[in-house]
């Protein structure tokens, strides 16, 4: 299985609403050259999806998404893999300023090479796919986001206190904690 | 533990509770203090018991990692490195309470070596001990106390607190405010 992370500037309706147009998937999806759905419930979709990389790919992918949230896929048909699944969690970022989407995927493709390598293709494909949802979003920014997110972030609040600097008199002079350290000061005489 | 693989584990009792303690393991933005390695630390999502942290290593140097990490409060967190050098390792800390407000905290680091930690031969994130050491120092800004030696009335502390930051003057308290730049505040 292998992870990524993605930030997005841009609310996590917006991120979610992308990711489930699976018809426009070849519109931003690196190597995605067709995305058709063929069958579609309340929170299920299976699309054909065809990926043209170093070799072309029919997917046969089953979607499950939990608005907002989760986006599983898996594949249910095709041959050119033996399996191939993943999904897309969503958070809001830290600091307000849009989304931040967990990607995870795992393929398997049989005998066909080594686990090390594929590993390193799905990474890289991860890379892509983060630069393409990126520019997707910016490229399709409705009117009324045009302006830069705004942070929401409400900045949490210390709970403990973090002491930065104590002086005490002692009866043999001054000792001084400094962000961690101690010395100790005796009078001159 | 095998050629490819490393694990390091260490175990300190902590003069603080366990409260204190997992607040400092869950502050990622703050991890730059005092984690081995660490150049600088940014929380990107948090949610629950879920939290997804981003660190700039200074080795190998300019190198990045994004942690998902799973908390347990006041009890574990785990931190799972699922992106950049080192992917797969983790770091398990575990807390226990040890009695007269103290803590024994046992950290444990696993992983697989890449080739780059395979040739330097160190550990990912230093080692459990080197870790721990980081995070006692790191607690001595929370319990001077512990730190200053024999008893005597407390002149000054400038502290950093939920208000802000907070100057105590021979026990009268002041707040201070940041001076406008320009200003000969």
């Amino acid at each position: 299985m292998v992870k990524s992370v993605i930030q997005v500037e841009a609310p996590r309706t917006r991120v979610f609403s992308i990711l489930t147009d699976y018809p426009r998937y070849q519109e931003w999806v690196a190597g995605c050259t067709s995305s058709t759905v063929v069958n579609k419930t309340d929170t299920t979709t299976e699309a054909d999806v065809v990926i043209s990389g170093m070799k072309r790919m029919t997917l046969g992918l089953r979607f499950e998404a939990f608005p907002e949230q989760t986006i599983n896929f898996r594949m249910v048909r095709g041959t050119d893999v033996k399996s191939y699944s993943g999904s897309y969690r969503l958070m809001d970022s830290a600091d307000g300023k849009g989304t931040v989407v967990i990607a995870e995927l795992q393929v398997d493709v049989g005998g066909m090479a080594p686990k090390f390598m594929v590993d390193r293709i799905v990474s890289k494909t991860f890379d892509d796919t983060a630069t393409a949802l990126k520019a997707y979003v910016q490229k399709t920014r409705p009117g009324a986001e045009a302006a830069p997110a705004q942070s929401t972030r409400v900045e949490s609040r210390r709970k403990s206190v973090r002491h930065l600097l104590r002086v005490m008199k002692v009866a043999d002079g001054y000792r001084m904690w400094i962000l961690g350290e101690s010395f100790s000061a005796k009078p001159s005489k | 533990m095998g050629l490819m693989t490393f694990n390091s584990k260490a175990t300190r009792i902590f003069p603080a509770d366990a409260k204190l303690l997992y607040e400092i393991l869950t502050d990622y933005d703050t991890y730059a203090e005092w984690m081995p390695l660490v150049g600088q630390s940014k929380l990107l999502a948090k949610e629950t018991d879920l939290a997804i942290a981003e660190l700039d290593l200074t080795a190998p140097k300019g190198e990045k990692v994004s942690l998902e990490c799973i908390h347990s409060r006041d009890k574990m967190v785990l931190s799972r490195v699922i992106r950049g050098p080192a992917a797969g390792s983790q770091l398990q800390w575990t807390l226990t309470p040890a009695g007269n407000e103290q803590s024994s905290v046992t950290l444990t680091i696993e992983g697989r070596r890449n080739w780059r930690w395979l040739l330097g031969g160190r550990y990912f994130m230093g080692s459990a001990k080197s870790c721990l050491a980081g995070l006692e120092s790191h607690l001595s800004m929370f319990r001077p106390e512990v730190s200053i030696e024999g008893q005597g009335e407390q002149i000054l502390d400038i502290s950093e607190t939920g208000e802000g930051l907070v100057c105590r003057f021979r026990g009268k308290k002041y707040m201070l405010t940041p001076a406008n730049e320009g200003s000969d505040g």
